[in-house]
């Protein structure tokens, strides 16, 4: 079948301004796409939140939040990227601050918290469901450089051409390789409640 | 006797000046950044260049520090009323977190100079943030 549109005369590189012009707009397209790099088509933020409550029996406020977590989501595959800077914590207690980033966590070495993985059962009708869909995460999660399979439930909204995502999960701190010491055992709970909520806007805005 | 008295009196006095002090201590809020001086002074687009080219060098310099950068305002942005965000770079790669609104927040092309701590390069979006950041005069 033959088609309606006759591509042969662009797509041949012969001499003349026309076709020299058109080439170079084609050049300039690819790197363009290029310099976009990986998030180009997909839903990001660098503005999410995160927060996480570890009071242990002796109540004292253990408890930080941030507003810099970086995720970005692939809507054609439901691949999901999240990135927690550990030192944007922010405690009530300056002290406290500064020994979960420099005894606990070392941030200095260890300087993000990342999630790795995948929407479980995504497809593309998701993306035009209204109301709250309950999903389910799955793939790696690192922290203090110790790397962890998970799957943790999660929601997932579309509102106002964004997507929100939301989870609520229990990190095990001696999973992470991360020690407490003796003496303050009992002010730090061995299991810390993490949420984790974000907005993402289509890349670019 | 008189001496050996007043120990009695001195030394729980101490003891109870030095709790009081570790309590306070322990309960001190993060102190604002205004007062502490930058470990760097640099401009924003040679951060993120910097950051790009030589990420574990980088790391050492600026990651967990407070540094001072100077630039343009690409744009900014609140969430609420409390959390506030300067975007600096070219593309608005450097992102700053205010530790409170200082005033009106800076417009697109406003020349800044925003101190703050460096919480790192983010190879996943190629950006750089900072935090508890506070928005100085330009020199």
């Amino acid at each position: 079948m033959k088609s309606r549109f006759n591509l042969r005369p662009l797509l041949t590189p012969s001499s003349g301004p026309g076709t020299a012009f058109f080439w170079g707009l084609l050049l300039m397209t690819a790197s363009a796409s290029t310099s976009l790099g990986q998030t180009s088509g997909k839903y990001m933020t660098r503005t999410g939140y995160a927060n996480f409550v570890a009071d242990g029996i002796i109540k004292d406020d253990v408890a930080a939040k941030t507003n810099t977590v970086t995720a970005v989501l692939d809507p054609n595959t439901g691949q999901v990227q999240v990135r927690i800077p550990i030192n944007s914590f922010v405690f009530r207690k300056a002290l406290m601050q500064e020994h979960f980033n420099e005894n606990y966590l070392q941030s200095h070495q260890f300087p993000f918290a990342n999630f790795k993985g995948q929407v479980a059962d995504w497809d593309a009708s998701m993306m035009q469901k209204s109301g709250i869909q309950k999903i389910k995460f799955i793939g790696k999660l690192e922290i203090h450089g110790i790397s962890k399979d998970v799957v943790e439930p999660g929601t997932m909204e579309l509102s106002g051409g964004q997507i929100r995502m939301a989870t609520d999960l229990m990190i095990t701190v001696a999973d992470y390789g991360i020690k407490i010491p003796t003496l303050v055992r009992d002010k730090i709970a061995k299991e810390a409640a993490v949420h984790v909520e974000v907005h993402l806007k289509p890349s670019g805005q | 006797m008189a001496p050996k008295k007043s120990y009695w009196i001195v030394i729980p006095l101490l003891i109870a000046g030095l709790g009081w002090y570790g309590v306070q201590q322990w309960n001190k809020a993060p102190e604002s950044l205004a007062n502490t001086p930058a470990s760097q002074v640099l401009e924003a687009q040679q951060l993120l260049n910097e950051f790009q080219n030589k990420t574990d060098q980088s790391n050492q310099l600026y990651l967990n520090r407070v540094i001072q950068i100077s630039g343009t305002c690409l744009r900014s942005e609140s969430q609420g009323d409390s959390v506030h965000y300067v975007y600096l770079g070219e593309n608005g790669d450097i992102l700053c977190q205010l530790e409170s609104k200082q005033g009106p927040l800076p417009q697109k092309g406003d020349a800044i100079q925003c101190k703050g701590i460096c919480t790192g390069y983010d190879d996943l979006t190629g950006g750089v943030s900072m935090n508890r950041c506070i928005l100085t005069p330009k020199n």
